[in-house]
């Protein structure tokens, strides 16, 4: 599903933020990427979601090489990844009308789009929320918003930047148990976070980069 | 098309009070430059005046190329003893544009209200071919731009070309500053950039287009209250055809400004604030 092989990136400047970066990840499976900040976790994700274009070595995901897309194929590829990215804004308008306006743009009509708009917002647990205005909302329920807006359009990967940044404990639990629930209907999720993750992530396979190498897997 | 109308619509919702007053700003100066052009046209000078021009007292009579010179001779002096000829000036075929006609006498008559009345009886008048008074419409006195407003007009032209894109500029980094957020969510989501700008090069052009129907109205408006005979009637206002003209021209300018200030709105959208990733 994703294979990360021989990945290096610089600065203009010259400074290396990843170096030899291998990664490798099943269909259907779910790993976490440990690092602490500035270690190229973000980097990482803007390369493997296509929105980084690469320097140096291969990225292969969904059997197609980023390195070598034309930009039609990148945008293909764009719309078939569900991305949260770090420090995650939710936009100004109701919760239902965040999910709306990435469905609407996509191209679906009201009607599907709401119908899609309110399944994502069920599988998140945000249904009930789903006319409060989004920049009201508590973190948990921001870092939800972000899931669902990550998976409206039912994505072939997941990838999920500094998910529990900003949520207690207890916080970090829930949507660690969200996340499996996902899993289980056999998403690729690869999720970045910081020391110390949430118990239930310890199930899962971890990755952990450091000063843009991967040190231990 | 589904999502560049659901863009542009999302886009203007987006108009708040940050970039509504710069945006209304730009729509006026729009206007007062399809103004400006237009007055160019509408209130135009006349035409050099022709040195055979009549003036309201005088009377043209074209002779029958079949005259002889003691014919004119006669008909001159006939016309020199009649009580309501002041003057009576000779023009040879050539001066008078090399008609076909043997000459013409240019007649002033005393008053412009003995006009009618020598104009019937010269109708009559062996020799002559035809009779010709300053026809009523011809009356009508164009209004003639002084060279200081003209100049002004063009000054007007120039500067709220230039103040539109300004404040175009201002009020589209607002707006798109306002949408950042969006913007940010649609590059995430794999929407092009294709898509994104053409609904804001659009919303430019809307204000472009308001600006023209503005001044088209007023056109219109004009048109329909001068009177023709007014001495204030500008030819290009009485004229239809012109001010039709003028009109859909106005609209195109106007769409075509507005669609530049657009572009120069949508190339904000390079901008790395509007970028996906922090």
């Amino acid at each position: 599903m994703v294979q990360v092989s021989e990945l290096h990136f610089s600065t203009e400047d010259g400074i290396k933020v990843l170096e030899d970066v291998h990664l490798h990840v099943e269909r259907g499976e779910m790993i976490f990427l440990l690092g602490p900040a500035a270690s190229g976790k973000t980097l990482l994700f803007g390369l493997l979601g296509a929105q980084i274009p690469p320097q140096h070595g291969q990225i292969l995901v969904h059997g197609r090489n980023i390195t070598r897309l034309g930009r039609d194929r990148i945008l293909d590829l764009q719309r078939r990844i569900g991305f949260l990215p770090q420090g995650f804004q939710p936009l100004r308008r109701s919760v239902l009308e965040n999910v709306l306006f990435k469905l609407r743009a996509l191209g679906d009509f009201r009607e599907q789009a709401e119908e899609k708009a309110m399944l994502s917002l069920e599988r998140v647990g945000l249904l009930k929320e789903q006319s409060t205005d989004a920049t009201d909302l508590a973190s948990i329920d921001r870092v939800r918003l972000g899931l669902a807006l990550a998976t409206c359009n039912d994505p072939l990967l997941l990838l999920l930047d500094d998910l529990f940044a900003g949520l207690d404990a207890s916080e970090q639990e829930e949507i660690c148990r969200l996340l499996e629930q996902m899993h289980i209907g056999n998403k690729t999720i690869l999720c970045a976070a910081r020391a110390p993750l949430p118990l239930c992530a310890h199930r899962y396979p971890l990755v952990r980069i450091e000063d843009g190498a991967v040190r231990a897997s | 098309m589904t999502t560049f109308l659901f863009l542009f619509r999302e886009l203007l919702g987006a108009v708040r009070a940050r970039s509504a007053g710069f945006l209304l700003l730009t729509c006026l100066l729009v206007a007062v430059f399809l103004g400006s052009f237009a007055s160019l046209f509408l209130f135009v000078s006349p035409e050099a005046q022709d040195p055979a021009d009549l003036s309201p007292s005088e009377v043209r009579l074209w002779l029958s190329p079949r005259l002889t010179t003691s014919a004119i001779d006669a008909l001159y002096y006939g016309l020199q003893v009649r009580d309501d000829v002041s003057e009576i000036r000779y023009q040879f075929e050539q001066q008078a544009g090399g008609t076909g006609a043997r000459g013409l006498f240019i007649v002033t008559v005393p008053g412009t209200a003995d006009v009618a009345g020598f104009a019937a009886a010269a109708m009559r008048m062996d020799g002559v071919d035809e009779v010709e008074t300053l026809a009523e419409e011809d009356t009508v006195r164009p209004l003639s731009l002084a060279a200081s407003i003209r100049i002004g007009l063009l000054l007007g032209l120039t500067l709220s070309a230039a103040l539109s894109l300004i404040a175009g500029r201002m009020g589209f980094r607002r707006l798109l500053e306002d949408f950042a957020n969006e913007i940010r969510l649609l590059r995430l989501s794999g929407i092009p950039q294709r898509a994104i700008s053409p609904p804001v090069v659009a919303l430019g052009a809307m204000l472009g287009m308001l600006a023209g129907l503005l001044i088209a109205a007023g056109i219109a408006l004009l048109h329909l209250t001068v009177s023709p005979t007014s001495a204030f009637a500008a030819v290009g206002l009485v004229e239809v055809g012109r001010v039709a003209g003028i009109l859909v021209v106005d609209f195109l300018l106007g769409a075509t400004m507005g669609s530049l200030i657009g572009l120069l709105g949508a190339s904000f959208l390079g901008r790395p604030v509007f970028s996906p990733l922090p």
